[in-house]
């Protein structure tokens, strides 16, 4: 029963959802007695991955500017990170440090996008990648260039990272934090505003949102949370080249948010899961396929390519969408209505759907 | 000057290419507003195709690149029933995000396929390894070839769609998806042929860009340059993508030429940048408001 | 004293002259409705006064203050709200985010306070709620509070349209067709809801509409305007028999 306007804007607003995610946190924390290094090591890549998600979400999803390049906001988080720790200087410093400038650079692209819509801002984003990829390439006394950067492990004011529980527990504390700021900002002006920008920009503007602001807000923040990721990735691959931040990051980055759900911070969770948990089945997959098939390349790019179009088409809403109408089902029964979920369309050329 | 002339005419050649790919794209996105990411795969998977039908299994180069082109139509006819017809209604960036799995997928599986794989061809053409001199410049004959077939094909594809019943459908379906069903043009007919054009088109290109480029999975980031080049002419514009083609192609063989090195690969992204900087919509580009 | 006093505003649009030296004032507390055949010019008044295009020629006075070439976001601060002809609600977002978001100009705190949900911002929020619920019991939306927009009727969708307007508490109200689609028993409430907004919310409205009925029923004073230009001007009755009007709009 709700009795105050306070308790809508709760954290949990259902007291079920204190015992579920309770549940949840227990598990999480307790991870490293459930299982081994190599799975605490997949469980942080879902926690980069779930951040960098979140960052791209709050753009995308919730602001509605698609982007293709945020690979770069990776990178630059990354070699930040290795080029500030090559300093000597502490985690605790190289950390905000490459969220830092991921988001000014997020900013940089922001600004002049503010006078971009639609397919042109997309293709702005890719094309700022590619150069962003070049630059780190061609720049070799800053980055190394092709040869990369190696990082040592993570220290975090004067404790090592050196072990995969500690990392785990580092990605994960960041992933929390990550999911409380995005969720205050949904429940916030700043997130109402992101979400006007995405629907009706005109409508938005006429109740007082400054377009530019939002926006470069958005990109800012988007790319400063990826920037986090790209501190983390570094560290969890101790090696860094500009081939691991291409434009097939940034088409995984969107996977994340498509199959994850658009439109919901926990689609950043669930579609990480999905990117991670998706190339061991296609292992598992090559132990039982005939040899000619295990043995060829590229069964994991086919497997996204696959997956992509079959959520697009059949589940547009995305994993976070099936679980949602999943715990409908369970909150309605027998009054269930399919046609709750059904999505409106629009068929018009330019009517923006 | 020699020096530059030559590089100016190779990169008119390349700037065909972009040109024909962008091209194909644009023809897509006129008529369904679909932005297909996945254009420049279907310009490898062509390239592949006539490396088949030629090389793997002995066919004159003529009807071999006729099977291709042919074949090509077939796979945009069926994209677009399998894909993208389900998908009429979603929001435009469903779509897209779905071209770009089809991109994804066809990369992946050309790679899987016996006989391609993820090594370089060659496509033995007519034209190979030939020159042709003219005053102090020696052309080869691949890129005349190029340029030659461009300028017959985008003459073809004018005439098509000003004089022959299908290309004015296709027109009017373009302009006014309404207006065109109500005068009896069956749409979704007319789309699949669309995009049974846009993919053959694609193809033809990939069959000219192979004996300079190689066909290779990768060659889907050259036609990434396609986006540039209809950005450039301005997105719903058939003459303005094959400009825009060629403006991204000068500007890249030239990069190449006189910069240092990197400058060629990024040259047409950092032109498209500094197109939509100051003109948003691009060259000529027209803008288009939601009037409220 | 004028509310809104607009001087002289012209206008083009790709060669076509939408409004040619449009003069009218709003006199502060009344109901001012502008009448027309559609192309007459109507919604590009509105769209000049919330700055969504610039006029070529003439000026817009608000409370006083000169608003020709402002920044449209800066509109709604000033305490000037509309409603658009064709519905631009935000599809994705339930009934009560919709109104929330009038509330924006009275945001007094930053991304970083509100990423941290401080106490500020949690009492920003609360102030903002009662606010907005004030006009859910008012327009009685509360039954499809939380809905999504996307799944509405018309004939609700038209009055949450309404309601985000007044939940950003203007002195100036600009309703686009507020009847447009509605049928008689909708549009009857509309004519009561005007009413109270005028008399009991003492906000000034501006309508653009095409329900004469529902025109003379609110209105204290009317435009008629045709072709960009104005026609006439006067009460209800007046315009309703003028000869230039009937014409032009009326028939006969």
């Amino acid at each position: 029963m709700k009795t105050s306007y306070a308790h809508d804007l709760r954290l949990f607003r259902h007291r079920g959802d204190v015992v579920w995610y309770g549940a949840l946190g227990l598990i999480l924390l307790a991870a490293p007695l459930l299982t081994d290094d190599y799975g605490l090591a997949q469980l942080s890549f879902v926690c980069i991955y779930a951040i960098a998600g979140v960052g791209l979400m709050l753009l995308s999803g919730f602001t509605g500017l698609i982007s293709l390049g945020h690979a770069a906001f990776l990178a630059a988080g990354a070699y930040t990170t290795a080029i500030l720790e090559q300093q000597g200087l502490d985690f605790a410093i190289a950390l905000p440090a490459a969220a830092l400038v991921a988001g000014l650079l997020g900013v940089m692209v922001g600004l002049p996008a503010l006078r971009l819509s639609g397919i042109y801002l997309t293709i702005a984003t890719l094309a700022f990648a590619f150069i962003v990829e070049e630059v780190l390439t061609r720049w070799k006394g800053l980055t190394g260039g092709n040869a990369g950067m190696l990082l040592d492990d993570a220290s975090l004011l004067g404790l090592a990272i050196d072990s995969e529980p500690r990392f785990y527990y580092l990605a994960l504390g960041l992933l929390v934090l990550t999911m409380l700021a995005g969720i205050n900002i949904l429940r916030a002006p700043l997130g109402r505003a992101m979400i006007a920008v995405r629907d009706s920009e005109t409508a938005a503007q006429a109740m007082g949102v400054n377009l530019a602001i939002v926006k470069t807000t958005a990109f800012g923040l988007s790319a400063a949370l990826t920037g986090i990721a790209g501190a983390l990735y570094a560290h969890k691959l101790t090696y860094i080249s500009p081939e691991q931040f291409t434009i097939f990051v940034s088409i995984e980055f969107l996977l994340i948010v498509i199959i994850g759900g658009l439109g919901s911070l926990h689609g950043a969770v669930f579609g990480a899961i999905f990117v991670i948990v998706l190339p061991q089945l296609v292992l598992i997959a090559r132990e039982l396929l005939p040899t000619a098939i295990a043995g060829l390349p590229g069964l994991e790019a086919a497997a996204f390519g696959l997956a992509l179009i079959l959520f697009i088409l059949f589940e547009p809403m995305g994993l976070y969408g099936m679980w949602a109408k999943l715990r409908h089902y369970g909150r309605t029964f027998p009054v269930y209505k399919k046609a709750t979920f059904r999505r409106t369309k629009s068929f018009l050329k330019g009517e923006g759907g | 000057m020699v020096e530059f002339a030559q590089q100016v005419i190779s990169g008119v050649a390349i700037g065909c290419v972009y040109g024909l790919v962008a091209l194909g794209f644009v023809l897509v996105y006129k008529a369904t507003e679909v932005v297909n990411f996945a254009q420049g795969e279907l310009m490898m998977v062509g390239a592949f195709f006539a490396f088949t039908f030629t090389t793997l299994t002995g066919l004159s180069f003529w009807i071999g690149v006729g099977a291709a082109v042919a074949a090509m139509a077939a796979l945009g006819a069926l994209i677009d029933r399998i894909v993208i017809r389900p998908l009429v209604g979603q929001p435009a960036f469903a779509i897209f995000m779905a071209t770009i799995g089809i991109g994804l997928l066809a990369r992946s599986v050309a790679g899987m396929v016996p006989g391609w794989g993820f090594e370089t061809h060659a496509l033995v053409t007519p034209f190979s390894d030939r020159v042709v001199g003219l005053g102090t410049l020696t052309l080869s004959q691949e890129h005349l070839s190029i340029i030659v077939a461009t300028v017959l094909l985008v003459a073809l594809l004018a005439a098509f769609f000003r004089f022959s019943r299908l290309g004015v459908a296709m027109q009017a379906t373009s302009q006014n998806q309404l207006a065109a069903a109500y005068m009896g043009i069956p749409i979704k007919r007319v789309y699949m042929l669309i995009w049974a054009l846009s993919a053959a088109v694609a193809g033809f290109a990939g069959i000219l860009l192979a004996p300079i480029a190689f066909v290779h999975v990768n060659m889907g980031f050259i036609g990434l340059k396609a986006f540039p080049a209809a950005v450039l002419g301005g997105f719903g514009s058939i003459p303005g993508a094959i400009a825009g083609g060629l403006i991204i192609g000068v500007v890249e063989a030239l990069a190449g030429f006189y910069l240092p090195e990197g400058f060629k690969d990024v040259a047409a992204y950092v032109v498209l940048l500094a197109v939509l900087i100051v003109r948003p919509r691009g060259l000529f580009g027209v803008s288009t408001r939601r009037r409220v | 004293m004028a509310l809104l006093a607009a001087t002289a505003l012209a206008i083009s649009f790709g060669g076509i002259r939408a409004l040619d030296g449009v003069d009218f004032t709003v006199e502060d507390g009344e109901v001012f409705t502008i009448i027309g055949p559609n192309g007459a010019g109507k919604t590009t008044i509105f769209n000049l006064i919330s700055r969504i295009y610039d006029p070529e020629g003439g000026r817009i006075e608000f409370a006083g203050a000169e608003i020709t070439r402002l920044a449209p976001h800066r509109i709604a601060g000033l305490g000037v709200a509309r409603t658009f002809q064709n519905i631009e609600l935000f599809e994705t977002a339930s009934v009560l985010d919709n109104l929330m978001l009038a509330r924006h100009p009275h945001r007094r705190t930053g991304t970083l306070a509100e990423m941290l949900f401080t106490p500020k911002v949690q009492r920003q929020e609360i102030a903002m709620r009662e606010a907005v619920e004030r006009v859910i019991d008012f327009l009685k939306l509360a039954h499809h509070r939380d809905t999504r927009i996307a799944e509405l009727p018309y004939g609700v969708r038209k009055v949450v349209e309404l309601g985000r307007a007044l939940a950003a508490e203007p002195r100036l109200l600009l309703l686009d067709e507020p009847s447009s689609g509605l049928n008689v028993e909708e549009t009857q409430d509309m004519a009561f809801w005007i009413k109270d907004i005028q008399s009991g919310l003492g906000i000034t409205v501006l309508i653009i509409e095409h329900d004469m009925r529902l025109v003379a029923a609110v209105s204290d004073r009317v435009l008629a305007l045709n072709n960009g230009r104005v026609l006439a001007e006067g009460n209800p009755a007046e315009i309703q028999q003028h000869p230039e009007v009937i014409r032009a709009y009326l028939g006969g």
